[in-house]
């Protein structure tokens, strides 16, 4: 009779003391006052902000204040998913309960829950003395506490990743159902995280779909009792990227409209750019992937191992393809790869009593923080590239010259985070760039386009009809301004209703 | 004619409302509910006439919280259930002796029967395979007086202990729980289990009843084996029937179970101490879910139901007219359990605790109100994904939305999702695909709920019975009954 195991039995963890989770209350209890304790620093802690949290934040102020760019915003980009924003739009809701700050709060409860997954990973092997270990090293790697002090929503993806970690480490020793269908479902909340935490959940599907395989080639019984349990591992994952299209269907009419920008940019992507994203990821991975292969040789951890390995491959060939997509990840990637490190070095240290075994993984442990120090650069985060950009108020200024009734129409999603205005007084914000419908605006009332500099960062160089207007313009636009930055300001020719020519040269 | 030792079948009472000392689905309503039912309509009329729209948005905000609630309860259980398995597992070594070390307690099995000819001897060949001690085992055939079809083929078999027939007499109601009754007034036995016709319990459940029990808490009356049905595969309405069962015994249950809260019972296999059944004052016979009403009607009175492992196999019903009756008497059972539970309304409170009653709202309440409303809900989903009509956006202000759109896209998959784990759970893995196709089934489930909603105003006691069938030797499925 199947219960809770469905492959091995006989590795119930009630009945072997061995893999039972030793966890009392009055350990959870401690565990729970030190990830609050954890929180609270982190909420405290001087953050830098980044153009993620500034583009998100502006999704969920549009969200709030019922404009349609936000709805778009919403679904409609990959660059910018869906759950960071919503996280984030729930963290400004229960922020204004507790009368904190949204951003911050969001970024504490993520980094907490998934450190909390670290922790019951590392209590799980060894217990109490690795905790701090863990935390010792989140404050040591540069990386690690670079990425602690960017204030980024996408740290929201952090926490699927470190629960479908936890439940795939916990399924390879025990097998349990629970395990299983939690590897599932996080992986699943992965596809809603964007591209390179797809992929990651891709991987991890990957991994425990060939595992299930394997287990079923090498028993007679288990293909039976393992019927059903792709489906359960798959369907969360398929449901979400089906929910994705679906909501771009609803808001945007097309179906494939988020996938849109990133594939008219994966289309220019220079081979160089990938070398280059590539070997900056190359010295961490290989200074993961030999003490890794190490283990999966010698070790009695081999299973843990076996758990670590398709991260720590598939981490940095998801960033180097995010990078080189210019698909914004604010150090979560290596982030993630530096979090398994931690793990991975407390494993290490857990399976070896041999006193020159222990000498040489923290050796080992040195090198890569070492290597990590090397690779170090300081928080970069710059908020929105607004560096170049013109001023709200010179746009303004300049416009209120000559039309101080003309709104100002910005398309994209990067764009309406640099002039938020969710009223629509005076930017007005749309997503995708349709020329009928911004024609038929124009005869009610006075447009102007802000189109930003044709160098990748606010929309593809190919392909958009935005470097399109930004090169060539069109019949009934007029450029009015150019900035040196090559920022332009045009403005629509057409006469609105019920105005003739003459009145509108006029 | 044996002696009564109880009786189960005499009014004692005046009161309609509780014929027999306690309530019971005489009426469908007591006086206080006919009020508020009409309080309550008056005031959704003259609302409506004063302002619709106001009306339609705190009706829309006050289901969709209920939608809410009703999701992330049954994503507690099921977790729970997942974290825990809750249900008694009895090894076989704990079934080699007795379990107070002398001899087996005495068990009687009760069968009601009416027009189950075809599947008799079948049913008592397979009760002769059940492993317990036959000079401790009593089986009653339950066979309606009048039943012309059943009852010479009963008489024809020749029966012999443990097997007894038990001619029910011809009295109004003519429903079930009046035949269980009749059938356990008299008798000697410590425990009783009640089975269907086409059950085939596993050959060693009274054992692990048993032995169950010796382990149990004094407060446990009821042991409640879980259903599975063994005709599963014979087309798309006995796969989705076999995932839904599966997620009710399978999960739910448990679930409620390691919440300590009431759990309705199942229509069979419910294994009970008999004196304090009888006690209790055994079913209802006006109540067209018994089963679910006795269950509570033990937990009000401090009495507790525990699962056990181990399965006892029915037929689905493989016809869709049939299952849809089958499907609108329990729905009309479940209200009329709720009615007669909440006639009490503070005193259910009080004797329950908060949580219970919460969870009783959710469960019993829960479960017949989300398939009535479920229908117009899917209508405004597909009128707002397809026409987009103006002035939706009304009734669905941010929070709402909020909420009703993680009922939507989440809720939804979640209950389609368990539903898939369940079946792998069971070990009918290979239905979980099926599981994931559950919508369309819930729509037949709004189907039979509504017909017994309605039946409810005309035809309260009318006991919809359900078909069996049988497969010929060309695999097609022949009614039996």
């Amino acid at each position: 009779m199947l219960f809770n195991r469905h492959l091995d039995t006989d590795m119930d963890p009630t009945l072997n003391p061995k893999l039972a989770y030793s966890s009392t209350p009055r350990h959870r209890l401690c565990l729970g006052g030190l990830l609050l304790l954890f929180a609270v620093v982190i909420y405290r802690l001087p953050h830098a902000g980044t153009e993620a949290m500034a583009v998100h934040k502006a999704i969920v102020d549009a969200l709030v204040a019922g404009n349609n760019w936000g709805r778009q915003a919403l679904v409609g980009s990959m660059d910018y998913p869906v759950l960071p924003s919503l996280s984030l739009l729930a963290a400004e809701l229960l922020a204004k309960i507790l009368r904190l700050d949204g951003e911050r709060l969001l970024q504490a409860i993520a980094q907490t829950w998934s450190v909390g997954y670290l922790f019951r990973i590392t209590l799980r092997r060894r217990g109490w003395l690795a905790a701090p270990l863990a935390i010792a090293l989140a404050v040591i790697l540069p990386q690690l506490r670079n990425s602690f002090l960017l204030l980024d929503p996408n740290w929201v993806t952090a926490v699927p990743l470190a629960a479908a970690f936890f439940h795939l480490m916990l399924w390879h020793e025990e097998r349990g159902l629970r395990d299983l269908i939690m590897i599932g479902v996080h992986c699943g909340m992965l596809s809603l995280c964007g591209f390179g935490p797809a992929l990651i959940g891709v991987g991890m599907l990957i991994v425990v779909y060939l595992e299930i395989r394997r287990i079923n080639a090498s028993q007679e019984t288990a293909a039976r009792k393992s019927a059903g349990l792709r489906s359960l591992l798959w369907a969360p994952f398929a449901y979400g990227a089906f929910l994705w299209l679906l909501w771009n269907w609803l808001v945007m009419d097309n179906m494939f409209f988020g996938l849109h920008d990133a594939w008219l940019r994966a289309d220019y992507v220079p081979i160089g750019d990938l070398c280059k994203h590539a070997s900056k990821a190359f010295p961490l991975t290989l200074a993961l992937l030999a003490p890794l292969m190490f283990l999966m040789l010698k070790s009695d951890q081999k299973m843990v191992a076996r758990c670590l390995l398709p991260p720590v491959i598939l981490i940095p060939i998801a960033a180097m393809v995010a990078a080189a997509l210019g698909v914004p990840q604010t150090g979560l990637i290596p982030l993630a790869a530096i979090l398994m490190l931690a793990v991975f070095i407390l494993v290490f240290l857990a399976s070896f009593s041999a006193q020159p075994v222990r000498i040489s993984a923290i050796v080992v442990c040195l090198l890569i923080a070492g290597l990590s120090f090397w690779q170090s650069q300081p928080p970069a985060a710059p908020a929105v590239a607004e560096a170049q950009a013109p001023s709200r108020q010179e746009i303004l200024d300049f416009i209120d010259q000559y039309w101080p009734e003309s709104r100002t129409v910005l398309y994209g999603v990067k764009l309406p985070a640099v002039y938020p205005d969710p009223e629509e007084k005076r930017f007005v914000a749309r997503l995708d760039y349709q020329e009928a419908d911004f024609l038929e605006q124009a005869q009610d009332e006075q447009l102007h386009i802000l189109v930003p500099p044709a160098d990748g960062v606010y929309y593809p160089l190919v392909g958009s009809p935005l470097a399109d207007i930004h090169a060539n313009g069109k019949p009934w636009l007029l450029l009015e301004k150019q900035w040196p930055s090559q920022w332009q300001l045009w403005r629509c020719v057409i006469p609105a209703k019920n105005e003739s020519r003459l009145d509108f040269l006029r | 004619m044996p002696k009564k030792i109880c009786d189960l079948t005499t009014h004692i009472s005046p009161n309609p409302l509780s014929p027999r000392g306690f309530p019971q689905a005489t009426l469908n309503l007591c006086r206080w509910q006919k009020w508020a039912i009409v309080i309550f309509l008056v005031i959704t009329v003259a609302w409506a006439v004063l302002d619709y729209r106001s009306e339609l948005l705190v009706l829309n905000a006050a289901l969709t919280i209920f939608y809410l609630l009703t999701t992330l309860y049954r994503m507690l259980i099921i977790d729970l259930s997942l974290r825990k398995p809750r249900e008694m597992i009895i090894t076989p070594e704990e079934m080699t002796e007795p379990p107070n070390g002398k001899e087996w307690p005495r068990y009687m099995i009760i069968l009601p029967m009416y027009h189950e000819a075809a599947v008799l001897p079948q049913l008592v060949e397979g009760l002769k395979k059940l492993d317990y001690p036959k000079d401790r085992l009593e089986i009653r055939l339950l066979i309606e007086e009048d039943d012309d079809e059943t009852m010479p083929v009963a008489r024809a078999l020749n029966l012999e202990p443990p097997f007894v027939i038990v001619p029910i007499p011809k009295s109004y109601p003519r429903t079930k729980p009046k035949a269980c009754n009749v059938g356990i007034e008299d008798g000697e036995a410590d425990l009783l289990v009640i089975y269907d016709a086409e059950d085939q319990p596993e050959p060693d459940q009274l054992k692990k009843a048993a032995v169950a029990f010796s382990k149990s808490a004094s407060n446990v009356a009821c042991i409640q084996a879980k259903l599975g049905y063994y005709n599963s595969d014979w087309n798309l309405l006995t796969k989705c029937f076999t995932a839904e069962y599966a997620t009710w015994f399978g999960l739910c249950l448990p679930g409620v179970d390691s919440l300590h809260a009431p759990i309705p019972l199942g229509g069979t296999s419910n294994h009970f101490r008999l004196d304090i059944l009888r006690q209790a004052g055994g079913w209802d016979e006006y109540n067209v879910t018994e089963d679910c009403d006795l269950g509570l009607r033990l937990f009000e009175n401090g009495w507790r139901t525990r699962i056990l492992d181990s399965t006892t196999w029915e037929q689905a019903c493989p016809s869709l007219p049939f299952w849809v009756r089958q499907r609108s008497r329990w729905v009309k059972g479940y209200i009329q359990t709720y009615l007669v539970r909440t006639r009490d309304f503070w005193g259910l409170h009080r004797r329950l605790g908060f949580w219970n009653s919460v969870q009783f709202h959710l469960l019993i309440g829960g479960t017949f109100v989300s398939q009535l409303i479920n229908p117009f809900y899917w209508l405004m989903t597909m009128l707002w994904l397809t026409v987009r009509p103006e002035g939706l956006d009304y009734f669905f202000p941010p929070l709402i939305f909020a909420m009703g759109s993680f009922c939507l896209f989440v809720g939804n998959f979640i209950f389609a999702y368990t539903s898939a784990i369940a079946c792998v759970r069971r070990g009918v893995g290979h239905l979980a695909r099926y599981g994931l196709v559950m919508p369309a089934y819930w729509l037949m489930m709004s189907l039979g709920a509504w017909k017994g909603f309605l039946q409810l105003f005309h035809k309260p006691h009318h006991w919809e019975k359900t078909k069996h069938f049988a497969e010929t030797d060309d695999g097609q499925q022949q009614s039996t009954t």
